[in-house]
């Protein structure tokens, strides 16, 4: 009678590459045979955006150095650290616990009504963020900002929330 | 009337009789499938673009109550006019059996190369892995780990993530 631990390894990974990120890590806890297949590409290959290549060609300078070659390395490096793309204009990163795709939008991507009246914002580098430009807020009459976003480059069958990040200069209001 | 075609790659023409292939079980049971069933394992297109002389093609691998069953699966998969919602359900029936058994009909599709099967019948493990944690695994499946305890130290840490 064949039991789960018995099976190749291969069919391991495959039955892994059906669950989720964070299952398929803490499996690798289960047995020798599961650690193996847990940490193998293919499992990994399934959680990574099919349309990464892509995506990643539109970051300068290539992110993945020779140091990541498993997949599953790789996967782990864009949930921490988000990948500056489409011209350091938006950001990448994948959520870990499914591998979804997450974008972060700059400043300078987004449509700022009297964006470009000195009087009302100002433009500078801020080294708190991931974008090589923020929009300061000087004054306005009127604070309209709007941000556009392809379905395609989304994860596909997945709710997704949009938030709208600034922060408050101490002092200023 | 119309049929949708087969999901396998050939469609025997209209007015050829269906061609059958043998098949035999490593328990030497033989069994007949249509080639447009069969081609829907890679392992056997393979063989039977070699093959010429019709005799069965051993499988020392299946057991003849598997491969009955994989035989009616991708018999079942090759019927054409079959609706996705019907298909579906006659998958979750298929799959409705005891654990061992679809880890021998995971064997089986790992060995024959049918995907859909394979895709099947890992999902159903899958589904059972999902939200485990690793002792619940090893308790569920019956799985003995030999991990030492340093083993077992170093792969939380590794995946600390996960454990979080």
């Amino acid at each position: 009678m064949v039991e789960l631990g018995a099976l190749p390894e291969d069919c391991i990974a495959h039955i892994l590459s059906l669950t989720t990120p964070l299952d398929a890590a803490r499996s690798a806890a289960v047995s020798r045979a599961f650690r193996t297949a847990s940490d193998s590409d293919a499992v990994w290959r399934n959680f990574l955006p099919p349309d990464l290549d892509l995506i990643v060609s539109t970051s300068s300078p290539p992110p993945f150095g020779p140091s990541l070659t498993r997949k599953k390395d790789v996967f782990l490096r864009l949930c921490s650290d988000p990948l500056l793309i489409d011209s350091g204009r938006k950001s990448f990163a994948l959520e870990k616990w499914s591998g979804k795709k997450c974008y972060m939008v700059g400043a300078r991507d987004l449509s700022i009504v009297w964006g470009n009246t000195p009087s009302s914002w100002r433009w500078s580098s801020f080294h708190v963020s991931r974008f090589p430009e923020v929009a300061e807020l000087i004054r306005v009459r009127w604070l309209e900002v709007h941000a556009k976003m392809e379905t395609r480059l989304l994860s596909a069958d997945t709710y997704y929330a949009a938030y709208f990040i600034f922060k408050f200069v101490h002092g200023n209001y | 009337m119309s049929s949708s075609p087969p999901p396998s790659s050939a469609a025997a023409s209209p007015s050829c009789p269906k061609k059958m292939i043998a098949l035999r079980s490593s328990d030497g049971e033989t069994f007949e499938i249509e080639e447009a069933a069969a081609l829907q394992s890679k392992t056997l297109e393979n063989m039977i673009d070699e093959d010429c002389a019709g005799t069965p093609i051993p499988l020392p691998n299946v057991t003849g109550k598997i491969l009955a069953k994989v035989v009616e699966f991708c018999s079942k998969h090759a019927e054409p006019g079959v609706d996705d919602e019907s298909l579906r359900a006659w998958d979750a029936e298929f799959v409705n059996v005891e654990q061992a058994t679809v880890f021998d009909y995971i064997l089986a599709a790992n060995f024959l190369e049918i995907p859909t099967l394979l895709n099947l019948t890992c999902n159903v493990v899958a589904d059972m892995i999902r939200g485990k944690t690793p002792d619940e695994i090893r308790k569920f499946f019956n799985i003995k780990s030999i991990f030492s305890p340093e083993e077992e130290e170093e792969v939380r840490r590794e995946n600390h993530w996960a454990f979080e």
